[in-house]
C-alpha cells in the first residue's frame, strides 16, 4: 500500500515537473520526484541506492538544474501540433513494447547467487561493495575516468568566472561549520561500506553535498588550485595503480591477492571518496 | 504486486521519452532524460528484487549506483555545455 502511494507520488511530481510552464516550479518539482524515488529504493531493499540517489539525484542535479535555469533564457515556443503527434505515437507505442515485458517476466535466480557464494573470497562483507570494488571492478574504474572525464571537460569550457552565490551570512557560517562534521561522517560511511550499507559512493556524493553547501554560499576551499585537482585526480591514480601493480605481480588485471584485499579495498574506497567529493564540487561550481 | 513496479517504470520512460521529444526549452529536456535514467534504474531495481530469495540481487543495484553518478556527472557536463552555447547566442 505505501508502495503504492510513494510510486503515485512519483508519478505525479515528474508530470508536474514535465508539465510545468515555469521553469522554477518544474525545478522543485524534480527535488521531490528525486526524494520520492529515493524513498521506494528504500522500499525496495536498496538502502544504497537510496542514499545516493537522494545526495546527488535529487540534491545535486537540481542545483545544476537551478544553475542552468538562472542563466538560460526561457523560451515560449509551442511545440507544433505534428511533433506533438509523432512524440506522442512514438511514447505510446514504446509504452505497449515495454508493457509486452510483463507477460514474460518471472521469478528467477540471478547471478546474486553467485555473489553470496563467493563472498567470502572478496575480503568486504557488503555484497554490494563487492561487487563494485571485486567482482566487477572493472565498472568502477571506467566510471572514476568518467567523471575525471567530465570534469576535464568542465574544466576546459568554462573561462574564469563568478558563479552563482548566496551570499547570506547564516549559511556562511552554518557550512563553515558543518563541513568538517560532514567531511568526517563520509569517511566514517565510506569506512562502513565494507561490512554494511554505505560505500565509497555513498560517501563521496556526502562530501559533495557539503562542499557544494560551501560553494553555494560563495566561499571555496582553504586549499590551493593545484593541491585540489590532485586530490580530485588521486582516485583514477591509485586505482590503475593497484590495478597495474598486481598485474605486474602476476594476480592479473584487478585481481587482489587474498590477504592484501580488504587492505586493498579500503585504500581504493576511501581515494574515491575524497577524489569523487572534489570532483563533483568542481563540476558544481564549474570552475577550481 | 511486483509488476507494478515495472509497469511504474515504463509509463516514467514513455512519459518522459515524450516530453523530451516535445520540449524547446534545454532545462526540461534536461529533466525528462533525467527522468527518464530514473525510470530506467527503477526497471533494474524491479528485476533485482524479482528474485525466490529473500536477499535482492546485488548486481544491478551495483550497475545502479554506478548509473546514478554518471548520470549525474553527464548532467553536470550538459549544463557545463548549454550556459557556454546560451552565452555564444546572447553574444551574437
Amino acid at each position: 500500500m505505501l508502495d503504492i502511494i510513494i510510486g503515485l507520488l512519483m508519478l505525479l511530481s515528474a508530470f508536474a515537473s514535465l508539465q510545468n510552464k515555469d521553469l522554477l516550479k518544474s525545478g522543485v518539482f524534480f527535488v521531490v520526484f528525486g526524494f520520492m524515488s529515493g524513498l521506494l529504493w528504500i522500499r525496495l531493499s536498496a538502502p544504497d541506492i537510496a542514499m545516493v540517489e537522494i545526495i546527488l539525484g535529487s540534491a545535486i542535479t537540481s542545483i545544476l538544474i537551478f544553475k542552468l535555469s538562472k542563466g538560460v533564457r526561457d523560451i515560449a515556443i509551442k511545440p507544433k501540433l505534428w511533433r506533438r503527434l509523432w512524440a506522442g505515437t512514438g511514447s505510446l507505442v514504446l509504452f505497449v513494447f515495454l508493457t509486452f515485458y510483463l507477460f514474460t517476466v518471472r521469478e528467477e535466480e540471478r547471478v546474486g547467487g553467485l555473489v553470496s557464494e563467493k563472498l567470502s573470497l572478496s575480503g568486504v562483507e557488503s555484497p554490494v561493495t563487492a561487487v563494485l570494488l571485486n567482482f566487477r571492478g572493472y565498472d568502477t574504474l571506467l566510471e572514476v575516468g568518467v567523471i575525471t572525464l567530465v570534469v576535464i571537460g568542465i574544466l576546459a569550457l568554462e573561462p574564469k568566472k563568478k558563479s552563482y552565490e548566496w551570499n547570506d551570512i547564516v549559511v556562511r557560517r552554518f557550512s563553515k561549520i558543518f563541513l568538517p562534521v560532514i567531511a568526517l561522517f563520509s569517511l566514517y560511511i565510506t569506512y562502513l561500506g565494507a561490512f554494511s550499507v554505505g560505500g565509497a559512493f555513498q560517501g563521496g556524493s556526502l562530501l559533495a553535498g557539503g562542499l557544494a553547501f560551501l560553494s553555494l554560499s560563495g566561499q571555496k576551499l582553504p586549499i590551493r588550485e593545484n593541491p585540489t585537482l590532485f586530490l580530485a585526480l588521486l582516485s583514477l591514480a591509485v586505482f590503475v595503480a593497484f590495478a597495474f601493480a598486481y598485474a605486474l605481480v602476476g594476480y592479473g588485471f584487478l585481481t587482489y591477492p587474498f590477504e592484501l584485499s580488504t587492505l586493498s579495498i579500503m585504500l581504493i574506497e576511501i581515494s574515491i571518496c575524497l577524489s569523487t567529493g572534489l570532483l563533483l564540487y568542481i563540476a558544481i561550481r564549474g570552475r577550481l | 504486486m511486483k509488476e507494478l513496479y515495472y509497469l511504474l517504470s515504463f509509463l516514467l520512460i514513455s512519459m518522459s521519452t515524450y516530453h523530451f521529444i516535445i520540449a524547446i526549452n534545454f532545462v526540461k529536456r534536461l529533466i525528462a532524460v533525467n527522468i527518464l535514467g530514473s525510470g530506467v534504474f527503477l526497471f533494474f531495481v524491479a528485476t533485482a528484487k524479482n528474485t525466490p530469495s529473500e536477499n535482492p540481487d546485488p548486481v544491478p543495484h551495483a550497475l545502479v549506483l554506478t548509473g546514478i553518478v554518471v548520470a549525474v556527472s553527464a548532467t553536470a557536463l550538459a549544463v557545463s555545455l548549454l550556459l557556454h552555447l546560451s552565452k555564444q547566442r546572447e553574444e551574437e
